[in-house]
């Protein structure tokens, strides 16, 4: 029993400091399910990748006739978009302002499980420091912020989702530039907090990263408001719910930003 | 070596946990790691069941974001409750199995609850209970099978050691 509580007491002291003699073997643990659960990944998305390759060729043709006409109005707009980046560029010099993202550099990641209990909101990826990722590094995907790392290993590590009810993150209104924190919770819906009752919010509005946290760049898709509410008369803040734009229940690919480029 | 295996197999519940989890939505992945603290009240002595639970609670902590404390002392405070309950299902062990999954399962986010307001996490209570109760059907499932499995291991060791004590 004595043994039972030492080895109890041993497990949460590390657990808790990040010290004491469970600290390695968790490591290690955490390291060779990662190694397990990396080849189940391998494995399915290889299954999954040749269904979407072979299998379903057969909406190909229909798919291919449809995507032609798309690349010609996504032609048009990116035509446009360039003589709107060009003109973009061109102020930011005459303000003197860094150009975003020009210095970021980033490691793509595949996810390879998801936390153990569906209470907390955490995946694991097969990227550690050995790919130069670190705690506190901040993960995106195609369409948004997806969260940031809290644990590392050599070769994985685990990344707390922006949905999880103990993530905050900094978020900015791109149509109104009205700040507050975005916070999950616990599903797939966030909450827009510290928003005054009498801001200019509207519905359908998409929320940004602010820039400032020190986690994520500037003007990184967060999500859409799909609801703002005034809980009640003299009430100080709004509440405002938010859609992620990033598919956080079936993530595929992450991008971990590492940093600025050397 | 039977501790071995057994350790091997709670690696092996809780890499597969959040393998499926991560394949699967919520109303089909089942909670193993829970049901797998309701075959242990049922089938190992008290100190077993223990030392098992914080081992439990280690690899769950090392594969989550709750600490070891969180599963600690929501495994323990499950694994008590169930102890009680077993009482009331002794005789009939194996048809209780959706009860006590089940039971074990409602139980689980009011465990949690009284966890996250005595430590640092802040869990919606709204969170813990609607992905508990979507998890009942696959967790009666994982706990029968559980079930099965385990009671398999018993009858084989029970029989090794009556087959041992007859020889010796």
């Amino acid at each position: 029993m004595v043994l039972i509580l030492v080895i109890s007491f041993q497990l949460a002291y590390s657990d808790l400091f990040s010290k004491g003699p469970f600290v390695y073997p968790s490591k290690v643990i955490y390291q060779s399910g990662t190694l397990l659960m990396s080849g189940i990944a391998e494995i399915s998305y290889g299954i999954k990748k040749l269904w979407q390759n072979y299998i379903a060729l057969v909406n190909v043709k229909k798919e291919n006739i449809e995507l032609k006409k798309q690349v010609g109005i996504l032609n048009l707009e990116l035509e446009q978009l360039k003589d709107i980046e060009i003109k973009y560029h061109n102020i930011l010099n005459i303000l003197n302002l860094p150009l975003p993202y020009n210095n970021l550099s980033y490691v793509t990641a595949i996810v390879i499980g998801k936390d153990i209990s569906s209470i907390f909101r955490t995946v694991s990826v097969n990227k550690g420091t050995a790919d130069g990722i670190k705690k506190g590094d901040g993960v995106i995907s195609m369409s948004g912020v997806v969260g940031r790392v809290v644990k590392v290993s050599p070769h994985a590590s685990q990344v707390l989702l922006l949905t999880d009810t103990n993530s905050f993150i900094e978020g900015v209104d791109k149509q109104t530039r009205i700040r507050g924190i975005i916070n999950g919770t616990g599903f797939n819906r966030l909450n827009f907090l510290y928003v005054l009752s009498d801001a200019p919010i509207n519905n359908g509005d998409t929320i940004v990263t602010g820039g400032q946290d020190g986690i994520f760049p500037e003007g990184i898709n967060i999500g859409k408001v799909v609801s703002i509410s005034n809980k009640s008369p003299g009430w100080l803040f709004k509440d405002v719910v938010v859609q992620p734009d990033a598919n956080i229940d079936r993530l595929y690919y992450v991008m971990i930003l590492t940093g600025e480029k050397q | 070596m039977r501790y071995v295996l057994w350790l091997f197999f709670i690696v092996l519940c809780t890499v597969l946990q959040s393998t499926i989890n991560n394949y699967l939505p919520i109303y089909l992945s089942p909670d193993i790691l829970l049901m797998l603290v309701t075959c242990i009240a049922f089938f190992f002595n008290y100190y077993t069941a223990l030392i098992s639970i914080i081992i439990i609670s280690y690899f769950a902590s090392v594969f989550s974001a709750g600490s070891i404390w969180f599963y600690l002392f929501s495994y323990t405070l499950v694994f008590y409750i169930l102890v009680f309950v077993k009482r009331i299902f002794d005789r009939s062990r194996f048809i209780a199995t959706a009860t006590i999954a089940t039971i074990s399962t409602i139980l689980y986010p009011f465990v949690v609850l009284l966890l996250s307001i005595l430590s640092k996490h802040t869990i919606l209570f709204e969170t813990a209970i609607f992905t508990a109760l979507k998890q009942i059907p696959a967790n009666i499932i994982c706990a029968y099978l559980l079930f099965k499995y385990l009671t398999l291991i018993n009858l084989r060791l029970t029989h090794k050691n009556s087959l041992l004590q007859f020889r010796g």
